[in-house]
């Protein structure tokens, strides 16, 4: 395979939630993960396997016992904007109108322009120029906020790929489930981060809108390859998604198998017919299965 | 009826040894055991196919009925009143209660051959909303405060349970004590009602607010300053216009209290004074005044609170 960017490592890290009478539940206990540039990496496994926690940990949202997550080698101390994160819950600002939901994720991010500075003589903005080390005119850049039309664009055209354009003035009580799902989708998105954190986001949809959104997701993804760190516990949806499946066990949660799915992409609803599929899922599905009944969750008497 | 017979002392402790307890358990795990699943006979179901009888569903009825039975009751209940004052009346009997007309004449008089009613209800309304005013600009910080850190919560919450449980007239003498007749005591103690009620609703609504909210807005890069002008004001925001609406109630009903505190002006002294009179028709005109302007100012509270809200 060619070279592959390391963005995210998982570095042994371990979690462990303290209870009042002993018995501390370990929640992660030492897992190791690479994830590249332009996976799309879903996770499956038993409820209880630590999989939520392996995202608020790269999500900033939670810090490790031990071990640690770093972003290009950088430590994640807390939530930032280069990891956006859609939850299952959808955590839409319910006093937003979906535009404005949309345009929040822009509000507090930056980007580089060109510095510009008046021309005394000609009254005209003019853009300015630096050296570098090399003694090369290079353009003067400069971080600066989106302006609030830049903003409005940015949320439109999001707001048109998840085909909401109808709705963008309504506020989320006025949508149902998969619509509010679309929303948080399209709000991940405009907020351009290098890394996307789904933390099952179609857990509570019905199976046509679930279908619908991952095919969305899908056509998204193959477009912009961002890279998508995705927890389900939907079998057929982790291999339809993902380019690799983490298998994790539950209590204490660790890493079980991994699997890179050769499926090519553009995949549709159809990929689920093809044998190739069929043989990924039926694996996945026996590893999870066999960990459902070690570990008591469901009786095989 | 025959004595009953008393258990000896320590009986229950007798009773209960651990090896009771254990047999019991073990006699009842045996009974579980022993229930025959396949043969119990099934639940009868004839119920579900009669259904259980409802109540008429009134979830449509058009607001013009629902105004009709409101506006209905209360011209029955001034009905009833009106005729028990005549009856009254007829037989001689508490002659002193007012009637209906009685009432109307009273507000012709106070309020139309004379200013007298605007007089005392402009001193009134003063004092109502220079207290209502105080309180509602400091229970927000406080109740922000509160909810925000906790050692503003421990120091605050033990005062506002306490007086939270005694009623404004019980410490009127305090204030007089301690303000003296002034219009410091009435702003006071319509302050202290108020206060109380704005800041204990306003600070459920900070403290309710959805923590994925606060994660999702941490995620898009907002600082702690964004996150409460973006987040947490907002959220509270209808708890905030909930609590004004609570406040003018705290402050209308206190402003009789408020005016015990020594006054000769004031529709709290006005009717107060004219009940103790027994002048019957201006003491319920008073009254009547005093809830119909508590009812304008919750209605326009209301109002407000629908347009800012339309999100909720």
């Amino acid at each position: 395979m060619e070279d592959k960017k390391l963005v995210i490592k998982i570095d042994n890290v371990k979690k462990i939630y303290p209870v009042e009478n002993g018995n501390d539940v370990v929640a992660l206990n030492g897992v190791n993960l690479d994830i590249y540039e332009n996976e799309f990496i879903c996770v499956v496994g038993p409820s209880g396997c630590g999989k939520t926690t392996l995202l608020n940990i790269i999500g900033g949202l939670e810090q490790p016992t031990s071990g640690e997550a770093t972003i290009h080698g950088r430590k994640i101390l807390g939530p930032g904007p280069d990891r956006g994160i859609i939850f299952q819950q959808y955590a839409l600002f319910p006093w937003l109108t979906v535009k404005k939901n949309v345009m929040y994720a822009t509000k507090f991010i930056k980007h580089e322009v060109q510095a510009t500075k008046k021309n005394k003589e000609t009254g005209k903005m003019e853009p300015v120029f630096t050296t570098d080390e090399n003694g090369n005119q290079v353009p003067l850049m400069k971080r600066v906020h989106y302006t609030k039309t830049e903003r409005e664009a940015i949320a439109k055209k999001y707001i048109d790929m998840v085909q909401l354009g109808a709705f963008e003035n309504k506020y989320p009580k006025e949508l149902s489930g998969g619509m509010k799902q679309r929303v948080a989708i399209a709000r991940g998105y405009a907020l351009n981060s290098e890394v996307l954190l789904l933390d099952e986001p179609f857990g509570a949809l019905d199976a046509q809108t679930r279908s619908q959104l991952q095919e969305d997701l899908l056509r998204t993804w193959e477009k912009e390859r961002k890279t998508c760190f995705f927890i389900t516990h939907d079998v057929d949806e982790c291999v339809l998604l993902a380019s690799r499946v983490i298998i994790m066990s539950a209590r204490p949660g660790q890493v079980k198998e991994v699997i890179n799915i050769d499926l090519p992409y553009p995949r549709t609803q159809a990929t689920k017919l093809e044998p190739k599929f069929q043989e990924y899922r039926n694996h996945i599905w026996d590893v999870v299965y066999k960990m459902y009944v070690d570990s008591g969750s469901i009786n095989n008497k | 009826m025959a004595k009953k017979e008393t258990k000896p002392k320590g009986w229950l402790k007798e009773k209960l040894t651990p090896q009771f307890v254990k047999d019991y358990f073990a006699k009842r795990e045996e009974e579980i055991a022993a229930v025959d699943l396949v043969n119990l006979s099934k639940p009868v179901n004839d119920v579900a196919t009669s259904g259980p009888k409802k109540m008429k569903d009134f979830s449509l009825w058009p607001g013009w009925k629902t105004a009709l039975v409101g506006v209905g009751g209360v011209i029955f209940v001034i009905i009833i009143w009106w005729i028990y004052a005549a009856i009254c009346d007829a037989t001689g009997e508490m002659s002193f209660l007012s009637s209906p007309v009685g009432v109307c004449e009273a507000f012709y008089e106070q309020a139309i051959a004379s200013s007298n009613l605007w007089r005392h209800l402009g001193s009134s309304l003063q004092r109502v909303i220079v207290g209502y005013l105080i309180a509602l600009v400091l229970s927000i910080p406080v109740a922000f405060l509160m909810a925000w850190y906790k050692p503003v919560r421990a120091f605050f919450d033990p005062f506002i349970q306490f007086l939270r449980c005694v009623p404004p007239i019980a410490y009127v003498p305090v204030v007089v004590a301690i303000f003296g007749t002034t219009e410091q005591a009435k702003y006071f103690v319509i302050f202290l009602a108020v206060f109380l009620t704005m800041t204990v609703t306003i600070y459920q609504g900070v403290r309710n607010v959805d923590l994925t909210l606060v994660k999702a807005a941490y995620t898009f890069g907002a600082r702690d300053r964004n996150l409460f002008l973006g987040v947490i004001v907002p959220n509270a925001f209808p708890f905030i216009l909930t609590a004004m609406r609570l406040g003018v109630g705290a402050a209308m009903t206190t402003l009789v209290a408020a005016e015990l505190t020594g006054t000769s002006i004031g529709l709290g002294y006005f009717i107060q004074s004219q009940g103790s009179q027994l002048i019957m028709d201006n003491c319920i005109m008073g009254i009547l005044v005093l809830g119909i302007f508590g009812i304008i100012f919750d209605k326009g509270l209301l109002f407000l609170e629908k347009k800012a809200t339309r999100w909720k």
